[in-house]
């Protein structure tokens, strides 16, 4: 097969593709990466192909009239475990879908980028196009040059959940009241290719998800389950990591992108560091330079580290405290770490509150946060064996899934089967 | 498949009307109640009109760059004072970039809508079409006797009695042919939501099949009155306004503006007044049996237009540093004015004046059409009863046209 993967120009986003990848291409199948040129070194320094497209203008101008600050534009996007009745009123759901195709989707899948997907995918013709769920670049290609397409998700299918919740209500509404910009942005979008809106492009013909079963919401869609493998960028291990540590170890990092593009912490690290300071383990701290410089002088059993893969620490560790962020919240899970996460942007809050829920772990939205508060969940995640043992839990329940190679002769029978013409 | 591929200006069109709603969105969950009038669901915006009231004479909405007032000296003030504008020192359409319209659209100077209406005044003035210009009280009773429906027969009141005979009476004023009316009804009807795409952002399809309405609208009054001017003189002065206008002399260009203005300003907030005045009358015991009066129809019609004004929104830009009411707007300074501001000011028009609202030369028209209507739907159909909830049409923060009205004769 020809596989085409399409990702916004955000390494985090890319990063969820790259393990099916390297397996589709292990497989024997071709495999180019398409994403905006700022992607381009990013995805050629993982070995794989980049095709270039487009531009990310669109969204960088997004972000800078934002002030490059999100958490204000979080409200109408609170993605929890329980809705509350305000979040299932018309209103609310109509707001969601007015902003997440205008603030999200559209900025991060701009015209140039779309034009030159389409040309790219018309040309090179592929069997199947994988697509991580902001970037619609790829189910529009797809439509255009006839390819089956499947998204990959990197946590629980809120954009799913939200969709469905949206067209429920949409089809109780009178029909002089009924709008649907989601279908109103893509129907032009399609239209410009030669195609006819089809609900199907919002959300795949059929769904890649690394999530642990429990984490995964039930929206009645085709769902392939895949292991998740962790890949954060280069990696080196260095000698320290493979000591056994002698304390309990606490790793506590912001996650890459609320480091690298948010500009702005939603706890303050120092109240962290000092409660942490008081407790009898060791912190392995991520902290930048800036951020180093910010915090002043460190509690004596706390250990910055610039960066360092979270896929070779977090065997070591006893408790990760984090925001929330994809990667991190499944690589702790694969670790059978128990987590607190602090959530912050887009879907952390569901993350936190389901690994509590599964006794995983703790959520302490950042409002709430205090010193005392952040000690006790570490002391009870280290010391509580009901916590270790959910942790464990959702480990199995990763493993038990198939690692991305495992998948690959399932998605060349769908591939196949949802395929407008075949070709090769 | 569909017929037509999007091209770049459509593409660029849609992005910027999501956009702009999508941030006005946004500024609304943020509680800018400003925003959330924008918004305009179906639910009436009295809430959010009281919010900006309660901040006193000024509200500034930081996040659409707007200073708002619901208080009605300073709306008054804005209104009437000539610092305040249609247009930029650019000669641009406040948000004209994240609003886009047809170029066709209205957006004279207060001077030039003074000067038109001034003009206007001796044929479509509330005198002169109370006295019977342009036949407009007889030409509105016969559209409507024409509309109604059997007796106890299910309608839509907007759709199938108000709008189509507002739309009518304006056509017969305007002296568009009889047989060129029905079409020319659909046509006016659809530049509707350009009033309202002045503050929010219509979906792609309504804004461009409105805008390419209002293209329409121009070009077929434009035509009109190159016909009318071509008859000879004698044969001008017939019983129409564009006919009256041109026989006084008025010049095409000034007349062609007027009909715009008219064709725009009173056909869907004549409509949207008549079912607004129904539905409150029929609310009340004993009320819909007395508007048979004409006098008690023309005072209901006068609190309606008072208590719902058929623009609620008006946008003007300061042409200079202007300093009002504690604040200082600076030049390109955007201010809205919300009408209803007027229903603490004497006067059945009171923001409805000479100062009043952008499309103000309509208001006589729409005025006589909705107290026609009243009045006549109140004598022919005694036993009208609701037939169902009314619903708003959503994104009309101007008019709060009806997107339906069901009744039973």
């Amino acid at each position: 097969m020809r596989v085409l993967l399409t990702s916004l120009a955000h390494n985090t986003h890319f990063y969820s593709l790259v393990p099916l990848a390297w397996a589709l291409r292990a497989a024997g199948h071709e495999v180019r990466v398409a994403s905006p040129p700022s992607l381009t070194d990013v995805i050629t320094s993982t070995g794989l192909t980049a095709v270039p497209v487009g531009d990310d203008k669109p969204a960088v101008e997004l972000l800078a009239e934002m002030g490059g600050d999100l958490v204000p534009y979080q409200k109408g996007f609170e993605f929890t475990e329980h809705e509350t009745p305000e979040e299932t009123t018309w209103e609310y759901l109509l707001g969601q879908q007015t902003m997440m195709s205008a603030l999200c989707f559209a900025p991060f899948n701009g015209a140039a980028t779309m034009d030159a997907v389409v040309d790219f995918a018309r040309d090179w013709r592929p069997d199947l196009v994988v697509w991580e769920p902001w970037t619609y670049a790829g189910p529009v290609a797809a439509r255009a040059c006839g390819a089956a397409h499947a998204r990959i998700l990197w946590g629980p299918d809120t954009i799913g959940r939200s969709r469905k919740r949206f067209l429920r209500a949409l089809a109780e509404q009178p029909a002089e009241l009924r709008e649907d910009p989601l279908a109103e942005w893509l129907g032009w979008t399609l239209e410009r290719y030669g195609c006819a809106y089809d609900e199907r492009d919002v959300l795949g013909h059929w769904v890649i998800d690394p999530g642990a079963r429990s984490t995964r919401l039930d929206l009645g869609q085709t769902t392939v389950p895949m292991r998740y493998v962790p890949y954060n960028g280069r990696a080196v291990i260095e000698p320290w990591l493979s000591e056994p540590p002698a304390r309990p170890r606490v790793c506590l990092t912001l996650g890459v992108s609320a480091r690298e593009t948010y500009g702005r912490d939603a706890v303050s690290y120092p109240q962290l560091l000092e409660a942490l300071g008081r407790l009898d383990i060791e912190v392995i701290a991520t902290l930048d330079d800036s951020q180093r410089e910010l915090v002043g002088e460190l509690p004596g059993n706390v250990v910055p580290v610039d960066f360092v893969p979270l896929d070779a620490l977090l065997p070591s560790c006893s408790v990760i405290i984090h925001h929330g962020g994809a990667g991190t919240w499944s690589t702790a899970m694969l670790h059978g770490v128990p987590q607190i996460v602090v959530p912050s942007l887009w879907d952390a809050p569901i993350k936190a509150q389901q690994l509590q829920r599964l006794s995983a772990g703790f959520s302490l939205p950042p409002a709430e946060l205090t010193a005392e508060k952040l000690a006790d969940a570490v002391l009870a995640a280290v010391g509580d064996r009901a916590i270790r043992d959910g942790a464990r839990r959702l480990r199995e329940e990763m493993l038990a899934d198939p690692a991305p190679a495992g998948i690959v002769p399932t998605l060349e029978r769908l591939a196949g089967a949802h395929r407008a013409v075949s070709r090769h | 498949m569909p017929t037509t591929a999007t091209d770049d200006t459509t593409r660029e069109l849609g992005r910027r009307l999501q956009l702009s709603r999508a941030g006005q969105w946004f500024a609304g969950n943020q509680g800018d109640p400003y925003a959330l009038i924008l918004r305009a669901g179906t639910d009436h915006p009295a809430p959010y009109e009281d919010l900006v009231r309660d901040r006193g004479p000024w509200y500034r909405s930081d996040l659409l760059g707007t200073w708002v007032t619901a208080d009605p000296a300073t709306a008054a003030a804005v209104l009437s004072d000539p610092r305040f504008g249609t247009r930029d020192r650019a000669g641009a359409r406040p948000d004209a970039d994240l609003l886009p319209l047809s170029t066709a659209f209205p957006g004279h100077e207060r001077a030039e809508l003074a000067r038109l209406r001034a003009t206007a005044e001796p044929v479509l003035g509330r005198t002169a079409l109370a006295e019977g210009s342009c036949d407009a009280p007889g030409a509105a009773r016969r559209l409507l006797r024409r509309h109604l429906p059997a007796a106890g027969a299910g309608f839509d009141l907007v759709a199938e009695l108000a709008r189509p005979c507002a739309a009518g009476l304006v056509l017969r004023v305007l002296g568009v042919p009889e047989g060129d009316r029905e079409a020319a009804a659909g046509l006016l009807a659809r530049c509707a939501p350009q009033l309202d795409g002045r503050f929010t952002p219509q979906t792609l399809a309504v804004a461009r099949d409105s805008a390419a309405a209002v293209e329409e609208t121009a070009g077929l009054l434009a035509e009109l009155v190159a016909a009318r001017g071509r008859r000879p003189a004698g044969a001008r002065a017939a019983g129409d306004a564009l006919g009256r206008l041109l026989g006084d002399g008025v010049p095409p260009r000034d007349v062609e503006r007027i009909a715009l203005l008219l064709a725009l300003g009173a056909p869907e907030p004549a409509a949207t007044a008549v079912a607004g005045t129904v539905l409150r009358l029929l609310g009340r015991p004993g009320a819909w049996a007395a508007a048979r009066r004409p006098a008690t129809a023309a005072e209901e019609t006068d609190r309606t237009l008072r208590e719902e004004p058929a623009f609620r929104l008006e946008s003007r830009v300061a042409h200079e540093d202007v300093e009002l009411a504690g604040r200082r707007v600076p030049a390109d300074g955007h201010v809205v004015v919300l009408a209803t501001a007027g229903r603490d000011l004497p006067g059945p028009e009171p923001l409805g004046g000479p100062d009043g609202p952008h499309f103000a030369l309509a208001l006589p028209l729409v005025r006589l059409a909705v107290t026609t209507a009243v009045q006549t739907l109140a004598t022919a159909l005694p036993g009208l009863s609701t037939a169902g909830p009314a619903l708003t049409r959503p994104r009309s923060p101007v008019l709060r046209a009806y997107a339906r009205c069901p009744v039973r004769a």
